[in-house]
This record gives structure tokens, C-alpha cells and sequence, in this order.
């Protein structure tokens, strides 16, 4: 079997993506035997964007001229182009204030003359590019980057269920903060994939995956409004992890 | 007179007497004060008057997610080992009872499924009286009445009766005799909750509510968390999914607990969907637990637990369509 | 006793012993199972599905396009619409892959001795045609006239067009072809209407005395050609439809494939329109 050959990338972002990849600590190994890593500026000091590649694993928003550069270049020499992340799926943190003045967060950030800078609102991937697969997560899962990986090796992608959060709370068992505590647990419209991983530990879903297929986003806002909570704190904690929510979305 | 009473401060010894037949569970109350059935490491873990569990009793029959099939080139498709601990699953009400006939029928007549089977014959089921609260309907779906036990326990003041329903509890119960006592009276007769039948009047006509507005209302609400499903004792439809390991040769299979609300659920490959809004998911779930498919044709399977009602996180409940019907 | 059951749960090795493109997006897979006995043993009823593993892909159901060969061979057409047939596709012969079944009812052949056949398939629905077709000519004089009709997209996704030559000379059945829409020209020696099925129905002549008809397609397809059909005087009793569900598990079991009340996987796939009349959702 020819060794895929993988870039892995990262544009405006953490790098937490990536380094929830190195982390996969006994994977390794197995990892470095079976993919040849040709492009991997994190983790591999050498190289530059040559290609061709199987797949690029692209993690970060678009935010800057730079970045659309980079993501176009891995884009033109990738046969799969893999959104690696919520930031790349969905904008993610970055994009959090994108409803607001760009120039005036610039100068917020970095003082007067900031809005020079070259850069522009925080956006996912397929606002530019055709993206054949998504992982999603912040940072993604271990196991659904490894499956993806494995995949991988034999041309294709995995198929990941598409329910949202609470299917794997309830599997779990946990207390509901929903239903229980009143809380604005954001569960039921964000997809599934972590095992639950902050409900299970008594903290909200945050909404760190992002958008589930299906979300029932005008039911899920008229149950937070009979909770008591305000538009805008609903706005706030949806917009988090993704700035584009079809408030008007039923299904 | 038949000596088949167990005095309440016998409970320990009960359960030390249980712990020589296998791994004894049942309901216990988590950290997070949820009621689930589990591992009763103590005599105080357990809670005798617990109301109803979030998960039911299934989860020990059919897991929310196990691996079915493993594969490997040289050997090609094989199922991992199966469970070799024999599980007493302890102070089941009536209503689970009821659901765990309901999946045993779907799992073990026609097409025995060597998963659930592996597991089935390695639970012991003891049963217990209750009492209903405001969401379980039990009486009204013909499940009040106990059944599918090797124990059961009727709960008076003092203690419990018990009666045997198989073999095993025989042999269970044969264990137990330096624990039980003579018989107390029994409460006059068990409580029951609603008496009224509208759902198997419902039911026996076959009815599907096609013009019910109520069908809209639920799709417009539901939030598609698929909690009514997980919750319920009969509901069994699961996924199945596989993936390749990373020696790019082996490969694992997995089954999930799935949700006929889910839109995933009636695609078919190629995105093509024979259930593609969420109205039509919601009249193939009231089929399913109504009037049955396959070999549980014409079988209600919903047994009246409440959980759905319970668990729903905006309020939906079937049981309104039968109450628009009354 | 138990390995019988067992048998039905867990696939069966197999191996891809020959691959023919068919068109585009349709390639041919013969299939062997590793056992030859078991391989010989395969009694299947035409009209009935496999569920086909592809290892690391999962599990699809697949209507046998053929009965099985001298050698127990079996032929599945594919078309690469998802995630398992892709992988499926990227298969050489000597790949090891694994089945279960038949699963599935088949068509009532037996019941339609001295019948007229006539066969209605759109697109992909050839393929169990193909096997119900194959069964109706290999008992030839148990049966009446036979009639194949068959639509596809446009020539080039006319599936098996070297047999459908070969078929369109025999003098002991009918065949019409229709395509939507004709970009090139007719493949050779094939002669091809143009327009729907339902509209090749009504502008060719066929006995509708004492006839069955079999019908399978894109789920589109049903509906109207039902309708073509009864138009003609088919009895609801003597139209039978090979129906498409996302059937998981084969066996009546992962409750994906009800209609109405009844299972696509153990009911049917194959039902009568008759039991399918009024049915929400069943075409």
C-alpha cells in the first residue's frame, strides 16, 4: 500500500488542533510508518508547500490575506482537503465578533492604527474552497481524527454520526442541565462526537462542535426565552463557536 | 404458611445472597442525583424507592454502543467476545419488566440476535411493586400486572413478598429461606394509576391520528436530542457503522441505539430520504410503539414508564393524540 | 442449530472474483464465497438481497443481479453512491470482502406459472430484473409471454447493453428500451426510444391478459408507473414492486425499513401494490 502523503497546516487558530494530533501520543508511531508527512509546519521544521498531496488537514479561520493564500495553495495541490476543527468549519472563536465594527476591534486589540492592519472578518473554509471532509471539535477528538486518518489509508473518509450532544449525554446518564438546573445548555443543537464531554462533568455545552445537521434552532431559542434568558445572552453564548446560526432553522 | 417474606432488615443479607449468583445492580442514585440502575457495591447504594431510572433496564440487553464485528484479513469478520458475568439485575418495576418481554420478543423469536441472546441468558430479573407518580401510565397500557421476573418483590411496611416466575428464581429463592420469614398480610391490592383505556381502544382500532394538528405542533418543537428514545425500555432501532483501524488492514463494527426522529434515520445511501421531515419521523415512531412493524405487528409496546415525558426537554407527549381522542 | 443462526449475524468471507464496468458509476461484481460448499449451497429466489460487507466500510444491502453461477459465483451491479459502494468500487479481484443472506422475499415465481411476465425497470432496477429474467428464460415454457422493458437515464447508463443485444434477438420475448434523453447516438445494434417509461408503456403493444408485472427503479419511478398500469387493467394483485429502504441489519431487526407496518427486509423487498395501496409513504 503507497503511503498517503498528508500536509497538515494551520492558518488563524491556536494550533490546538494540531497539537491534539501530536498528542496522540501512542499513535505515533504507527502514524510516522504508515503517512508520509511532507508538509507539517508545526511539528516538522523542515519544508515548504510543495505537493501533491492526499489529503490537507487545514485547521484555523480565514482572516487574512495570507491565510486565503495558504489555503488556496493547499487547496489547488490536495486530492482532499480535510476543515480541521471548528475554526475551519465554522470560524470558530476568532469569528465570534464578526457581527460587530471590524476596524473597531482592531483598535480595541492593538491600539490606534490597528485597523491598518491587513486582515478581515474570521471565516470558515467553504466561504472560499470545496471542503471533501470535516472534523470537527475544539480541539477535535482523538478518536475521530484517527478514524479519519485510518480512512485515510484505505482513500476514503469515515462516517460520523450526526446527532447532537444530548444523545450521547443521555446515553451517559448524566444530570440533564437543561430539563434539571434551567441552564443554557446548547446540547441539543451542537453536533455530538465528544461523549458529552463538559455535561458529563456538570458544565454546560458550550457549543464548542458547532452546529448539528438537523437543529432545531427557533425551538431551541423560544425554550431558552421561557427559561428567562435574554436574546442577547442567547446570541452571545450561540455565537461562541460559530457566527452564523439560522435563527429561523426548524429542522 | 408459606414462608416467602423478606423483612426489610434482611436486605443486606439479601443482597449478600444475591452476590453468590453474579454481579448484583440496581437502582442507585449518582453523584449528580440521577437515578440509574448500576453496580450495588453496598446495601446503602441501593434505592429501593427510586422512581424511575433515566436509562432503562436495556442498556444492560442491548448497550448504547458495542462493538459487534471485528475484522482482520486471515480471519475476516468475527464478533468479539461475548459477556461471561452472569448480571442480578435488582428491583425492577413492572413496567420495565414489560419492556425487557417486549425486546426479548423482537431480539430472541424470529431472528435470534447472538448479542442480545449472549447477554439475555446471563440476567436474572428481580422485580418490585411500585408506585406511580404523575407521569407513568402503566395500568392504562396493560402492563400494571407483573411479568417476564425470576423474582419478584411485593412491598408492604415491614418487608417484601416474594414470588418466583422461573427456575432460577427457584433456585434463588431456595438460597434465600434462612432469610425469609411467614407471610404478613399483603397491601390490600397494589395502586394503580390511570385506569382510563383510551390507548388500547386507540390501538385496537389501529388508529394513526392522520388529521391530528398535534403531528405539526411536535415537529415545530421537537429538538431532535433523541432523549424519548434512549429513555425508552422497548425502543431497540440501532445504527450501524465501521471503521477501518489504523493498520489500514483491520476494521471494527459497531451498532448504536439510533432514533427514527433523527433525519439520518430514513436516508438512504446517496441522501435520498423516505422520511424527510420531522412530521413523518414523528408518524413512524407512533407506529412503531402503537401498531408495531414486522414480527411486533399489532404488539403496543409502550409500557407506560413515563420516561419520554419525563425526559423530553420541551414538553412533548404521544399521549396527548389520545386524549384529543377521548 | 446455533451456528445456523450465527451464520445470519456474522458475514461470511468472500472474494471479488471479477469486476465488469457496466457504466460511469456501475461496475459488476462477481462474488464467490471462500467456502465452496457453503458457496453451492446459496439457494437464492430472484429478486432477493445480500448484505454486502466491504471491510472498513460497513454493510450495504444488495439485490442479487443474477442466480448464483455453476461455480456459486454471484453477481451484485453497484452503483458508487456512498460511502461503502465508493470504497467498494476502489476493489480489485482477489479483495476480500464478506456476505449475509439472501435475505428477503423474491419474487413469487412459482405462483406465476403460466402467467405473462412483464418487466418494468428504470435505471439501477434492472438488476434485480435481471436475476427474476434470467429465472423466467431458464424455465422457459413455465411461462406465458415475456416482456422486458427498461429505461435508463440516457444511453451511456444503459446498464448490460452487450446482453440487452443479445436479449433484443431472442424470439421467445419482447424487449423495449427507452432513454429520457439522448446526448450521443444509441449504443450499437440496440434499438432505443426516447422518453419516460411510463410513456414507452403506452406506445408499445403488450398482453395484458393473464399477465404479472414487476417493477423496480429509483422510488420516482413507482408512483407513476403504477398508475400507467392499472390505466391498462392490471389488478392491484398482479403488479409487484421491488422497493429500496435503508435496510441495516437484513432481518427485521434495526426497524429501519418499515413501511407502513411491514418490514422492506423481511415482508419484502418484493410487494404486491395491493398491500402497499393507501400505505403513507410506500411510493
Amino acid at each position: 500500500m503507497r503511503k498517503p502523503i498528508i500536509a497538515i497546516a494551520g492558518l488563524t487558530a491556536c494550533s490546538g488542533c494540531q497539537l491534539t494530533l501530536l498528542n496522540c501520543e501512542a499513535e505515533l508511531p504507527e502514524l510516522a510508518e504508515r503517512f508520509d508527512l511532507a508538509y507539517f509546519p508545526l511539528g516538522i521544521t523542515e519544508g515548504a508547500v510543495t505537493g501533491p498531496f492526499d489529503a490537507a488537514f487545514v485547521e484555523g479561520a480565514v482572516s487574512t490575506p495570507d491565510d486565503l493564500e495558504i489555503l488556496i495553495k493547499l487547496r489547488s495541490r490536495s486530492r482532499h482537503l480535510v476543515a480541521f476543527g471548528t475554526c475551519a468549519l465554522w470560524g470558530g472563536v476568532a469569528a465570534m465578533n464578526n457581527h460587530e465594527s471590524r476596524n473597531a476591534l482592531l483598535e480595541t486589540v492593538y491600539g490606534e492604527g490597528g485597523s491598518e492592519m491587513k486582515s478581515f472578518n474570521p471565516q470558515p473554509f467553504r466561504h472560499f474552497i470545496k471542503v471533501d471532509f470535516a472534523i470537527t471539535g475544539c480541539p477535535p477528538e482523538k478518536p475521530e481524527i484517527l478514524a479519519a486518518l485510518a480512512a485515510l489509508l484505505r482513500g476514503t473518509f469515515p462516517v460520523f454520526p450526526r446527532y447532537p450532544v444530548c444523545t450521547e449525554c443521555r446515553s451517559r446518564e448524566n444530570r440533564c442541565l437543561l430539563i434539571e438546573d434551567n441552564e443554557i445548555c446548547l446540547g441539543p443543537l451542537i453536533q455530538a462526537g465528544c461523549n458529552a464531554r463538559c455535561p458529563a462533568v456538570g458544565i454546560i455545552c458550550e457549543g464548542c462542535r458547532g452546529p448539528v445537521d438537523e437543529a432545531n434552532v427557533a425551538a431551541e431559542l423560544e425554550l431558552f426565552l421561557e427559561k428567562g434568558f435574554t436574546r442577547e445572552e442567547i446570541g452571545r453564548r450561540m455565537r461562541r463557536f460559530c457566527p452564523e446560526w439560522d435563527y429561523e432553522q426548524r429542522s | 404458611m408459606a414462608k416467602d417474606f423478606l423483612p426489610i432488615g434482611s436486605i443486606p443479607d439479601f443482597l449478600d445472597a444475591l452476590a453468590t449468583f453474579g454481579e448484583v445492580h440496581g437502582p442507585l442514585l449518582t453523584d449528580d442525583g440521577v437515578q440509574v440502575f448500576g453496580r450495588i457495591a453496598s446495601p446503602a447504594d441501593l434505592r429501593l424507592d427510586y422512581r424511575r431510572t433515566l436509562l432503562p433496564p436495556k442498556k444492560y440487553l442491548l448497550p448504547p454502543r458495542e462493538t459487534v464485528l471485528t475484522y482482520a484479513p486471515d480471519s475476516g469478520y468475527r464478533p468479539p467476545p461475548l459477556p461471561d458475568r452472569d448480571i442480578i439485575l435488582l428491583a425492577l418495576h413492572p413496567c420495565d419488566l414489560a419492556g425487557i418481554a417486549y425486546l426479548d420478543m423482537a431480539f430472541t423469536s424470529t431472528e435470534p440476535d447472538p448479542w442480545y441472546r449472549a447477554r439475555r441468558r446471563r440476567l436474572t430479573l428481580i422485580g418490585l411493586s411500585c408506585e406511580p407518580d404523575e407521569f407513568c401510565f402503566c395500568a392504562e397500557v396493560g402492563a400494571a400486572t407483573p411479568g417476564n421476573f425470576d423474582l419478584f418483590l411485593e412491598r408492604t411496611p415491614a418487608g417484601f413478598h416474594i414470588r418466583t416466575g422461573s427456575r432460577r428464581g427457584e433456585k434463588i429463592l431456595a438460597r434465600l429461606a434462612r432469610l425469609l420469614g411467614e407471610s404478613e398480610p399483603a397491601l390490600s391490592s397494589p395502586q394503580r394509576c390511570n385506569i382510563e383505556s383510551a390507548i388500547l381502544v386507540a390501538v385496537r382500532r389501529g388508529e394513526t391520528f392522520p388529521y391530528s394538528p398535534l403531528w405539526d405542533e411536535f415537529a415545530s418543537r421537537c429538538l431532535s436530542c433523541g432523549a424519548c428514545s434512549l429513555c425508552c425500555p422497548t425502543c431497540y432501532c440501532f445504527d450501524v457503522r465501521e471503521y477501518g483501524l489504523l493498520d489500514g488492514e483491520s476494521a471494527e463494527r459497531i451498532r448504536e441505539w439510533d432514533n427514527c426522529l433523527f433525519m439520518a434515520h430514513g436516508e438512504t445511501a446517496g441522501g435520498f430520504n423516505f422520511r424527510k421531515n420531522r412530521r413523518e419521523r414523528f408518524l413512524y415512531r407512533y407506529r412503531h410503539k402503537y401498531l408495531g412493524f414486522g414480527p411486533t405487528r399489532g404488539t403496543l409496546s409502550c409500557v407506560g414508564c413515563g420516561r419520554c415525558r419525563e425526559v423530553c426537554p420541551v414538553r412533548i407527549d404521544l399521549l396527548e393524540l389520545f386524549k384529543e381522542e377521548r | 442449530m446455533s451456528t445456523n443462526h450465527d451464520m445470519t449475524a456474522i458475514p461470511l468471507p468472500a472474494t471479488v472474483i471479477e469486476l465488469r464496468k457496466l457504466s460511469d458509476d456501475t461496475t459488476l461484481f462477481r462474488l464467490r464465497l471462500d467456502d465452496a460448499i457453503a458457496a453451492r449451497r446459496l439457494k437464492v429466489i430472484p429478486g432477493q438481497f445480500v448484505q454486502l460487507s466491504v471491510p472498513a466500510g460497513g454493510e450495504v444491502p444488495i439485490s442479487l443481479a443474477a442466480l448464483p453461477g455453476e461455480d456459486g459465483a454471484l453477481e451484485l451491479c453497484v452503483r458508487r453512491v456512498g460511502h461503502v459502494t465508493a470504497l467498494l468500487h476502489t476493489l480489485a479481484p482477489g479483495a476480500g470482502v464478506a456476505i449475509r443472506g439472501p435475505y428477503g422475499n423474491g419474487f413469487p415465481v412459482t405462483d406465476w406459472r403460466g402467467k405473462n411476465v412483464l418487466l418494468l425497470a428504470g435505471g439501477l432496477g434492472i438488476a434485480p430484473l435481471r436475476s427474476l429474467l434470467h429465472f423466467l428464460l431458464r424455465h422457459r415454457s413455465d411461462f406465458g409471454e415475456i416482456t422486458l422493458m427498461y429505461g435508463a437515464r440516457e444511453p451511456a447508463a444503459i446498464l448490460f447493453k452487450e446482453e440487452l443485444s443479445e436479449l433484443s434477438g431472442r424470439r421467445d420475448m419482447h424487449l423495449f428500451l427507452t432513454v429520457d434523453f439522448v446526448s450521443e447516438e444509441p449504443p450499437g445494434g440496440l434499438v432505443c426510444h426516447t422518453g419516460l417509461l411510463p410513456g414507452l408503456l403506452s406506445g408499445v403493444n403488450f398482453t395484458t391478459e393473464n399477465t404479472v408485472a414487476a417493477l423496480c427503479g429509483p422510488p420516482a419511478l413507482y408512483r407513476c408507473v403504477v398508475e400507467e398500469l392499472q390505466g391498462f387493467g392490471f389488478p392491484a394483485d398482479s403488479i409487484f414492486l421491488s422497493l429500496e429502504r435503508r435496510m441495516k441489519c437484513g432481518v427485521g431487526l434495526c426497524c429501519h425499513c418499515a413501511i407502513g407496518e411491514l418490514f422492506c427486509c423481511t415482508d419484502g423487498p418484493v410487494f404486491r401494490y395491493a398491500d402497499l395501496r393507501g400505505v403513507e409513504g410506500a411510493l
